[in-house]
């Protein structure tokens, strides 16, 4: 395996604060997912918040996007409290945020181009066509797949559809990009790619990032820091090297 | 849906159901109008259910003659035929068995489709990507519907009481234009308006229905099946009753 990606070199901890997660409660009847969950996401940082399956990752990821209401606790994105928005508001800053579905979410109905075309269109910036054609044509290249506009999603790999979600992610230049397990369901060759390209683009456009996964090989590649999420808390957070080093059965379990 | 299984399931359905359709009034005359997705829908679910509707509709006109033609040869009065066809097919026989075949084929396909984008995910990434999908989606399908129904209906009665100028024909000689004067004389407003204006509300019913089941399906194949399977039923069950409250209502305005 490629481990030259790895050597990206960690970020100062005291750059300007992106997301800010504090005391947040979340449960679904009677199960607990999320109690007193705390997180910090600098600019142009690697966050990689790692858990067992069922832990509750994704809520946490939805909870920061609005997509979940959260029980107790604030969510600070950019400046703004997430919970409180109101629609309009809640969009605005959604333009700056990226969100790469665990399943891709890629709009079975629609081409390649239209799916990427579809947030250039309804956030309220107006683009000109010309404009959509050239940013379409972009996030495509920066992905590696040119040549698929035309084609629909029931046509690609697997591979080929975490890319094109990917491209349309990245297609409003977001300044924060959420991954909802990037690599998993992939094949290990692919998945790499997938980090690779994770990285890259982080490079590209000085985006923060927060990965989740339970993929150590994608934590290895990609993360300048490591959340591990575990009972609902933040059990603990370091680097890869430290967490690896760690002696605790807890964090050890995740690097057998 | 099973009525039968738990009364407080029943009435918290019910609830469920009147919130969402209460969502589509407040949010159908709020801008951002959905217009081009609303002209798409209008043609796929007028489009998708056109030749279903004439062919049943043909079948329809001309078995019903054929049934009555011996009850009205016994008591000598077979000339009025075309008079008791008429009637009971602009009346009834045409909105219910349109609206059934309607709801057959477009309450499962909206609940098949809202269901497999809500389980993938792809509702909620419209959501991330600044388009109300409540609005996308819901509210233009359900204008369709009930904008659409009366149309079919219409173009449905006109070809079942083709099929029934031909069932008369099958056993006795009369013009094209002698049939169709017989039914127009015997036809009012009182007949015709009633039961259109009920189709608005069957298809009002459809497309709620649909949507509603499909936006909350559950996970999985087995969900999104039954989400499209119990559409129907519960559709089609609301037509009978939408129809019975009609009847009451034009017999108590003393349309009758
Ligand atoms: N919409 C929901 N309704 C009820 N329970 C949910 C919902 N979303 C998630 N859960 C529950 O929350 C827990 C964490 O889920 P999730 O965040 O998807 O886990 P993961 O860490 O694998 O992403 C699971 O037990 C799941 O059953
Ligand atoms: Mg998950």
């Amino acid at each position: 395996m490629d481990t030259t990606i790895s050597a990206i070199p960690r970020k100062p901890k005291d750059g300007q604060i992106m997301i800010e997660v504090k005391h947040l409660y979340k449960s679904f009847g009677k199960i607990h997912v999320l109690q007193d969950f705390n997180l910090t996401l600098h600019r142009q940082e690697n966050l990689v918040v790692l858990g067992k399956s069922g832990s509750g990752k994704s809520v946490l990821i939805k909870c920061i996007i609005g997509l979940l209401k959260p029980d107790k606790g604030s969510i600070i994105v950019l400046g703004e409290s997430v919970p409180d928005l109101n629609e309009e508001k809640l969009d605005q800053v959604r333009m700056k945020i990226g969100f790469l579905f665990q399943g891709n979410a890629l709009y079975d109905s629609m081409t390649v181009r239209e799916n990427l075309e579809f947030p250039l269109r309804r956030h309220t910036v107006n683009y000109s066509q010309d404009q959509i054609n050239e940013l379409v044509a972009e996030a495509l290249e920066n992905v590696g797949l040119p040549h698929t506009t035309e084609m629909m999603p029931s046509e690609l790999s697997g591979g080929m559809l975490k890319r094109v979600a990917l491209a349309r992610t990245l297609i409003l230049k977001p300044e924060i990009i959420l991954y909802d397990e990037p690599t998993t369901g992939l094949d290990p060759v692919t998945a790499r790619e997938i980090d690779k390209l994770i990285v890259a683009l982080q490079k590209k456009y000085h985006t923060a990032s927060i990965i989740i996964t339970h993929d150590m090989h994608c934590v290895k590649n990609t993360a300048d820091r490591v959340a591990l999420l575990l009972n609902g808390r933040c059990y603990t957070e370091g680097t890869y090297k430290e967490l690896e080093n760690a002696e605790d059965p807890k964090i050890k379990q995740f690097f057998e | 849906m099973q009525f039968g299984t738990n009364t407080r399931e029943f009435f918290d359905q019910t609830g469920k159901i009147s919130n969402f359709a209460g969502r589509f009034f407040s949010s159908v005359a709020k801008p951002r109008f959905e217009t081009a997705e609303f002209f798409n829908q209008c043609f796929l679910i007028g489009y998708k259910s056109l030749a279903l509707i004439a062919l049943t509709a043909f079948i329809m006109g001309l078995v019903l003659t054929m049934q009555l033609r011996p009850s009205l040869v016994e008591y000598g009065v077979q000339s009025q035929l075309p008079v008791m066809v008429g009637i009971a097919i602009v009346r009834e026989i045409g909105p219910v068995i349109t609206a059934l075949i309607f709801a057959g084929k477009i309450a499962s396909s909206i609940g098949a489709e809202l269901g497999s984008m809500k389980v993938t995910e792809q509702i909620d990434a419209m959501d991330v990507s600044g388009t109300n999908p409540y609005k996308y989606l819901v509210t233009t399908r359900v204008i369709a519907t009930t904008l659409m129904l009366p149309v079919l209906t219409v173009l449905g009665d006109a070809v079942s009481l083709f099929g029934a100028y031909i069932g008369v024909n099958i056993r006795s000689v009369t013009s094209f234009q002698l049939f169709f004067t017989q039914v127009f004389q015997s036809l009012s407003y009182g007949d015709l308006v009633p039961a259109v204006i009920k189709t608005f509300f069957f298809g009002f019913a459809v497309g709620i229905i649909g949507c509603y089941k499909g936006y909350f399906s559950s996970k999985g194949t087995r969900g999104v099946g039954s989400s499209a399977n119990s559409a129907v039923v519960l559709s089609s069950v609301l037509i009978f009753v939408i129809d019975l409250l009609a009847v009451q209502i034009t017999d108590l305005l003393g349309l009758n």
